[in-house]
């Protein structure tokens, strides 16, 4: 078998770091998003605030 | 067009500067947060919300804006290109997003600096924790940094269409 001709004319296949790092980012990604709006619909400072503070927020 | 060696050395030793500031910069943000969150000082997690609104509009995003501008000079400038190795396209997408994400958390960072700077000591100490961001954006830039040094090997399609030309 000829490795050395065979890979000079053939592409070889997504490392697998690419593909395990690809599947982690995707991951992250809809866990942030369902946190984001499942979880609660508000994100920014109001979402953080005390009770008694939300009411002099600025729309 | 492909820089001279000199250029290279350069915008390259800019772009570690630039990036390991940035780095710096939000480990000192996160101590901030960390002492706004967790200092039984109302006086001081007051300063130290007004201090993460100064770090972070004057500190954090320029110099998150001009690693980005500076790594994507030296893509686009060397044998690297933008869109030929799998680690270069990893390391600028988390770049856009941690600068994007940045940017679009900084005006709630100063709504909770002006919150601070008017609050009285028991609403003080009833603020948000500003943990989460900084935490997050630390590991995203460790994962770029790791990145950036190792280089693992792996070329995408277009890098493959570009070697064979």
């Amino acid at each position: 078998m000829n490795i050395s001709n065979e890979s000079q004319t053939s592409r070889p296949p997504t490392p697998r770091w690419v593909k395990v790092f690809a599947f982690a980012l995707a991951l992250i990604v809809v866990v942030v998003i369902v946190m984001m709006f499942v979880g609660d619909n508000r994100h920014g400072p109001s979402r953080h605030m005390p009770t008694q503070q939300q009411g002099v927020q600025k729309p | 067009m492909i820089m001279s060696p000199t250029l290279r050395r350069i915008a390259f030793t800019l772009h570690v500067v630039l990036s390991v500031g940035w780095l710096g910069a939000v480990i000192a943000y996160l101590a901030l947060a960390v002492a706004a969150f967790g200092s039984s000082t109302p006086a001081k997690a007051r300063s130290a919300w007004l201090s993460m609104e100064t770090i972070g509009w004057y500190v954090l995003v320029p110099l998150a804006l001009a690693a980005f501008a500076s790594g994507l000079a030296i893509s686009l400038g060397t044998k690297w290109g933008l869109f030929r190795h799998y680690w270069v396209v990893f390391k600028l997408a988390l770049t856009i997003v941690a600068t994007a994400i940045l940017i679009l958390h900084m005006p709630a960072v100063s709504q909770l600096a002006n919150i601070a700077a008017a609050a009285n000591d028991a609403e003080i100490r009833s603020m948000p924790s500003e943990l989460l961001h900084p935490g997050a954006g630390l590991v995203v830039l460790l994962v770029i940094t790791i990145l950036g040094i190792y280089k693992p090997k792996g070329l995408t399609p277009y890098g493959w269409r570009k070697l064979e030309e």
